[in-house]
């Protein structure tokens, strides 16, 4: 890193910043660490609250005396809280007028200004505060990280309570003891070839490596999982223009966010609507209808139609039985001319095996008994202008969800460098097994070691010795 | 041998005829430095006190390195060698490790030739009494004599091993002694006392010494050296000493009963010792109670001599008493008649810490004195002459007094790893070389200590003509071939036209990439190019060595980049530490008694943690007029 280009903040400043979700909500935190805390409390309540205890106060503008709002006032003196300084939390309603009020005043008091991403953290770290994992990305903390990714490195990296589940230090912690125990285990054949150790030492650890590399991959995979349920589980709704899947969208939804109109190809770009599916956030996308020969100013959407469907966890393909011939024909070739017709041949390779295929405007259909799985081609046939089949078609979204999310661990590697040195780690495992020659593998095994320790602070040759003279009886 | 007159003036004066001593005696000659080496007893010089070997794993890698810079040890052991076997044969050359049994006799007599061959070397059977200094003590500027003579020198090497208050246990038996029969170096502690250096308290033990004519050596197994030997020095054509075998034998459940039953009368269990063993080099006794489910500990019987009978029975140093151990030897398979010629003891002895010391090995308080060997913490002949060498060079670039140093780091060699980790770490046990020590390991190893240092050797001046030629013959041998090597470039279809199977990926190959590839041989690769038959075999091997870790070489070089990134990130030399918020009393403590020069040196110390550096780190920046310091990388 070029020194120059990093900005250095000055450490004595007061930092603050608003350390809940800049959307609207009943409360807002603004948080505040630094010398200048006590003395703008002061100012700004009329008097220093008692130490970590919530106090209500009037919040007023020092110089104008001004009424900001009526908050709940935390002050935390140092070294005994978060960062190590002192530190003051202000429970504010949550209006963004209010939050600007209070941002704009403090941003106004001396030596006070707005924190960079993370540097609370950075401080708490700087302090000795802070986990080493946390404080791992103390690298990273002047690259723009959102408030939101700090908080979550600090509930999975950190926990004061012994007994609570493994965190993803503990974890982290567990692994370097054992990888290290396995690079002991190789070294020692190594460093002592004339001693009287067991002759397969090497041969011992690989299956410790191997479960290892497995282990790491397993966390690399649920990371993905919970990064996908903090950003959303995705539906794309695909398929021809005019199938519904516009009407299918607002049945889902409740509500209507996307203009619906009878006319082919209204809806050129993709539409999102955010649900609350037992819990989990689902992100379902309207896209642009695909037609056998797009037109020209259909080109663009249908792209990022293809692009969403395609990073997409989910695809419903919708179809509608084709409307001249819907009444005249048997169902079952009804059923057959409708994927043929409305399903476009141009999305069939975004078709995955979990994928739902769906038979819209089954209100359409000849008169028949209403059955959700009539035909094996389709996992349902639905009504999106009746309600029809809406109901088991949420059921069904909520296994999906359910099914990909079950078994979800207690941490998750957050932070895209945290992934970088568990994939290396992995990798260099990997690679150990496959090493032509023992000092290779040691190399290797050292390196995914590194990875683990660049998480967690160093690890060092003493430790491995000990190891090494713990186990085994050397000595000639 | 000469004799000393008063107010003779040598440019460097040795103290120590043993391994470190005689290092760094022929180093600052070679230099060109007039040197005078003083020792109690000068027939002594050479003396294999321990273990009859040189070498293994570690310590070959210094051996080679040593010979690298044209020092003698390698050089020695070719001339008194009688069994050599390179370890790890089946594993990667980073990891091989030359080692050798020795004729002590053989060995003594080489380093002794060696050294009467070395110009500008002297001498001298005395014992050095007391340290000269400058009026305000700071600058040594000779050593005094028992004999009453005085020398003045420009620096002086002290070498001295356990000599300083050793103590010798044996049972319930102290001596106060240094090597066995040694008179200890009263009058020079003392001196050294007056510096008030940070001491430590070591031991360390040796075996009996059997008779190998009580040996019932055809009930025991053996251990046979390679065929042929391969020699350790660079400069060596071959071995000319007749090989011998080893005996293998074992300790039994009855030893370890014995050795139980008597626990109490053994100096380490009884109280009776302070210091801190080995844990590598454990007394039977260790190893009895420390792994007590074991039923046997592995005893290799090595001959000290064509023409000796004397044993040195490795894996049972022991200083029990003298009766126990005439009992517990005879319950050893082949043993059982065994003729003790000499019992084994354990050795206290102080140590300097050798945190006390430069990075040149010269004490931080005394301008001009230098240590090395033992006496800084360090066990084996090999990790002495090592240090022997390099305080050598640099003793002789003292006194030359033109500002010139030569350190070594870890990045370049063995060297470096151990100086840097006795000088910056300081050690709490006695200090071993192991190949795990070495980060860059597979880029420092024993078949390339060559082309690592001998330039450097040669540009501070202690590599002789005889090396020079023959280091840059063999370089510009080298270079040539792996141009040849690496301009044979192919694809794999025409590989697999000579049958050389390689990925089908349309790839282009060179010979030096295929080199790597253990499946193929080198008459596979001449077949598609018969050029390459031009390539001497010796080449052949050190360039497939070569190419096989030339990827990790690769990432290592850049690691050894980034480290020497931060090592530029300086601390102010008048830092106090103690003002540093965030940091634990212990560590204050450390870095204030260590000063490290910079952030690179501080993350050395151990239980350096990275908030702790970072604490510093923000410390620093807070100074003003300090330059905006950030880690690199």
């Amino acid at each position: 890193m070029n020194p120059s280009s990093m900005p250095t903040p000055i450490l004595n400043d007061t930092i603050f910043a608003l350390a809940t979700a800049p959307q609207p909500a009943a409360i807002a935190v603004v948080r505040l660490s630094g010398d200048a805390v006590p003395g703008v409390l002061q100012r700004l309540t009329g008097g220093l609250p008692p130490a970590r205890q919530a106090s209500l106060r009037r919040l007023c503008h020092p110089d104008t005396g001004q009424l900001l709002d009526h908050a709940l006032v935390l002050y935390f003196p140092a070294p005994h809280s978060y960062t190590g300084e002192a530190v003051a939390e202000l429970q504010l309603h949550g209006g963004r007028a209010v939050i600007d009020a209070v941002l704009a005043c403090l941003a106004q008091q001396p030596n006070c200004r707005q924190a960079e991403p993370g540097e609370f953290t950075k401080r708490a770290f700087l302090n000795d505060k802070m986990d080493l994992l946390a404080a791992e990305a103390i690298a990273d903390l002047t690259a723009a990280e959102t408030e939101q990714q700090r908080q979550q490195a600090l509930a999975t990296a950190t926990s004061d309570d012994p007994h609570a589940p493994a965190t993803l230090s503990s974890q982290i912690a567990a692994w370097s003891q054992q990888l290290l125990h396995s690079l002991a285990y190789v070294e020692a054949a190594l460093d002592f070839p004339d001693e009287d150790l067991p002759q397969d030492l090497i041969e011992q650890v690989r299956p410790d490596v191997s479960q290892l590399a497995k282990d790491m991959t397993d966390l690399l995979t649920q990371s993905a999982l919970s990064e996908e349920i903090r950003e959303g589980f995705r539906i794309a709704l695909v398929g021809a223009p005019n199938v519904g899947k516009s009407s299918l969208l607002n049945q889902l939804a409740g509500r209507s966010a996307a203009i619906v109109s009878a006319q082919a190809g209204t809806t050129r770009d993709v539409v999102e609507v955010r649900l609350n599916l037992n819990g989990y956030l689902v992100i379902l996308a309207d896209t642009a209808g695909v037609r056998p020969r797009p037109g020209q100013l259909e080109g663009e959407g249908i792209r990022r139609t293809r692009a969403w469907a395609q990073t997409a966890q989910l695809r419903i393909f919708v179809t509608a039985p084709p409307r001249s011939s819907a009444t005249d024909l048997p169902l079952s070739r009804t059923l057959s001319t409708a994927v043929s017709n409305t399903l476009p041949a141009a999305l069939q390779p975004l078709r995955q095996p979990h994928d739902l295929l769906v038979l819209n405007k089954a209100d359409l259909l000849p008169n028949q008994p209403y059955s959700s799985t009539p035909q094996p081609e389709y996992n349902l046939t639905l009504s999106a202008k009746t309600g029809l089949g809406i109901t088991d078609l949420l059921t069904l979204l909520q296994q999906q969800v359910q099914q990909r999310y079950h078994n979800l661990p207690t941490h998750s590697l957050n932070r895209a460098r945290q992934r970088r040195l568990v994939e290396q780690s992995a990798d260099h495992l990997q690679r150990s097994l496959s090493a032509p020659t023992a000092e290779i593998m040691a190399e290797e095994l050292r390196l995914a070691l590194r990875a683990l320790g660049e998480l967690l602070g160093k690890v060092d040759v003493d430790q491995l010795l000990d190891v090494i003279f713990r186990d085994f009886c050397l000595g000639k | 041998m000469d004799r000393v007159t008063q107010d003779k003036i040598y440019d460097v004066v040795v103290i120590g005829g043993g391994h470190a001593g005689t290092e760094a005696a022929a180093a600052a000659a070679r230099l060109g430095a007039s040197t005078l080496l003083v020792t109690l007893q000068a027939d002594k010089i050479g003396e294999m006190s321990c273990n009859p070997a040189i070498g293994g794993l570690g310590k070959g890698h210094l051996v080679r390195e040593i010979d690298a810079l044209d020092g003698i040890m390698a050089r020695a052991i070719d001339l008194g060698g009688i069994q050599f076997r390179t370890l790890n044969r089946s594993k990667g050359a980073a990891v091989q490790g030359p080692r050798a049994q020795a004729d002590r006799k053989l060995y003594r007599q080489a380093v002794q030739k060696l050294l009467q061959d070395q110009p500008n070397l002297t001498i001298l059977q005395d014992e050095a009494c007391d340290l000269l200094t400058n009026a305000d003590g700071s600058q040594l500027t000779g050593i005094k004599l028992a004999s009453g003579a005085t020398v003045k020198c420009g620096a002086a090497v002290i070498t001295t091993g356990t000599f300083l208050r050793g103590v010798i246990h044996q049972g319930e038996a102290k001596t106060s002694a240094g090597r066995y029969g040694e008179a200890p170096a009263i009058q020079l502690a003392k001196a050294l006392d007056r510096l008030k250096l940070p001491l430590g308290r070591l031991k360390t033990g040796t075996p009996a010494r059997l008779d190998g004519r009580s040996i019932a050596w055809d009930r025991l197994d053996s251990q046979a050296g390679d065929q042929p030997p391969l020699p350790f020095s660079y400069l060596s054509r071959e071995v000319t000493n007749p090989q011998i075998d080893c005996g293998v034998t074992y300790t039994t459940t009855a030893t370890h009963q014995l050795i139980q039953d008597n626990l109490h009368r053994a100096p380490m269990y009884s109280g009776q010792i302070s210091g801190t063993g080995p844990r590598y080099c454990p007394s039977i006794e260790d190893k009895v109670v420390r792994f007590a489910n074991r039923e046997q500990h592995q005893i290799f019987l090595e001959p000290e001599g064509l023409d000796d009978p004397t044993v040195y029975p490795n894996g049972i140093s022991t200083s029990l008493p003298i009766d126990v151990q005439d009992a517990f030897l005879r319950t050893i398979p082949g043993l059982e008649q065994v003729k003790v010629i000499r019992y084994g003891y354990a050795i206290e002895y102080d140590y300097i810490d050798p945190r006390a010391l430069k990075a040149t090995l010269e004490l931080k308080v005394l301008s001009g004195l230098f240590l090395a060997g033992q006496i800084n913490g360090t066990t084996g002949y090999e990790e002495a002459a090592a240090q022997g060498l390099m305080a050598g060079v640099n003793a002789a670039l003292v006194a030359a007094g033109g500002g010139q140093s030569f350190t070594l780091d870890r990045t370049q060699a063995y060297i470096g790893v151990m100086i840097e980790d006795l000088t910056r770490l300081g050690t709490n046990e006695p200090y071993r070389m192991f190949t795990s020590r070495a980060e860059y390991r597979l880029s420092l190893r024993a078949d390339n200590a060559d082309q690592r240092l001998t330039d450097l050797g040669l540009a501070i001046g202690c590599v002789g003509l005889e090396r020079q030629r023959y280091h840059q013959e063999k370089q510009e041998r080298l270079n040539a071939n792996r141009i040849l090597l690496q301009q044979a470039i192919t694809s794999p279809s025409k590989l697999a036209n000579h049958g050389v199977a390689v990925n089908a990926d349309g790839q282009n190959r060179s010979a030096y990439d295929l080199l790597s590839y253990s499946h193929l041989s080198r008459d596979q690769l001449q077949a598609v190019w018969p050029s390459l038959q031009s390539i001497d075999e010796s080449d052949w091997q050190q360039l497939a060595i070569e190419a096989l870790y030339a990827p990790y070489q690769k990432r290592q070089a850049q690691e050894i980049l980034s480290l020497k990134r931060d090592e530029q990130l300086t601390l102010p030399t008048d830092l106090n530490f103690f003002e540093i918020g965030g940091l634990s009393q212990e560590l204050r403590q450390k870095l204030q008694e260590i000063r490290p020069r910079n952030i690179a040196e501080a993350s050395q110390i151990q239980g350096m943690t990275p908030a702790a550096l970072a604490a510093m780190l923000r410390y620093v920046k807070k100074i003003p007029g300090q330059p905006n310091l950030q880690r690199a990388g």
